[in-house]
């Protein structure tokens, strides 16, 4: 067995607590990123979700993979922290991708993520084309998201709240707090991520809104 | 003493645009520093609606549909009708903010508090 790793670290200016929203909010996946055409969850708690997730392979984007796979959030600290996700995925092989939030500052962050390719039998003359897959889906999925955490990053400075939006009174309209992220993240019933809780597994999505 | 804990707001206008520019591109959109809101005035049907443009789902900025008469928010698919501001395809209570407006001297103004 051959393992394939690569690293990459990205910085920005927002706080760790929205790089961890942008993590957590599945329901963005399909809308927000190319690749990405299908998200369904099947369990969902505090610090864990398993997920089926469909994407066009990147360079072959003609290709679509399935892949199931496990979130975990293994370490909390300060509003950013560590999380792995275990996958089976792209001619069934396995991965491992680890992505630390680190809170470096008010309002500052790094995002250090590490992807282990598990690589066996003939497989292992995949590594030069993984190789460069990697780069490309990490870089792709950055640039993809960094407008929405930019913006997300900007309303909650001006005191947006979830499901009710900007404060009415533009005096109101300010909020130097920490920016944190309490996960799950609140999502509707009929949301199309929840579509399996709903119909193939008849039970309750891990958070919804408050009414 | 009593124990009055009213608050004062102060009234505030603000000249977004030009009504013959808002015509002729039928939307504009533009975050006001002065409001800390970003706003969308859309021309539809012979009338002006004056509306907040951050999602109330989670912030998200919206892609403008003048034939449906709806946003669309471009972060997960939610959309809000332009006229009354209820969102068209999710069970959510919040509306979008609507604000104010009048017209004066060819600009549009609008007003907050």
């Amino acid at each position: 067995m051959k393992v394939l790793e690569r690293n990459f670290e990205n910085k920005i200016d927002v706080a760790a607590g929205v790089v961890m929203w942008n993590h957590w909010d599945h329901e963005h996946l399909t809308v927000v990123h190319k690749n990405y055409t299908d998200c369904k969850l099947l369990h969902e708690t505090d610090d864990t979700i398993v997920q089926l997730v469909s994407y066009r392979v990147p360079i072959f984007s003609f290709l679509i993979s399935h892949s199931m796979g496990t979130v975990v959030l293994t370490k909390r600290e300060g509003n950013g922290g560590t999380m792995q996700q275990f996958n089976l995925g792209f001619l069934g092989i396995p991965s491992i991708t680890t992505i630390d939030i680190i809170d470096d500052g008010v309002d500052h962050c790094t995002v250090r993520t590490n992807y282990k390719f598990l690589l066996h039998g003939w497989k292992v003359l995949l590594a030069p084309l993984l190789y460069k897959m990697m780069e490309k889906w990490n870089r792709q999925v950055w640039l993809e998201d960094l407008p929405l955490k930019l913006r997300r990053h900007k309303v909650l400075r001006a005191g947006f709240q979830d499901f009710i939006g900007m404060p009415e009174k533009v005096a109101d309209r300010h909020d130097d707090r920490a920016i944190e992220c309490r996960i799950p993240l609140p999502r509707p019933a009929d949301s199309p991520v929840n579509s399996y809780f709903n119909t193939l597994l008849k039970k309750k999505p891990g958070r919804e809104p408050a009414s | 003493m009593g124990d009055d804990t009213s608050t004062t707001y102060t009234a505030i206008t603000y000249n977004f645009c030009e009504l013959a520019e808002l015509r002729k591109e039928k939307f504009i959109t533009k975050w006001v520093d002065e409001l800390k809101d970003e706003i969308t005035a859309v021309y539809m049907n012979d009338k002006i609606h004056v509306v907040s443009s951050v999602c109330p789902h989670f912030g998200g900025d919206f892609a403008v549909d003048l034939k449906k008469g709806e946003m669309r928010c471009k972060w997960h698919d939610w959309t809000f009708c332009i006229d009354g501001g209820q969102c068209t395809n999710r069970n959510l209570k919040t509306k979008l903010r609507q604000y104010e407006f009048f017209e004066q001297n060819g600009s549009l103004i609008i007003r907050a508090s």
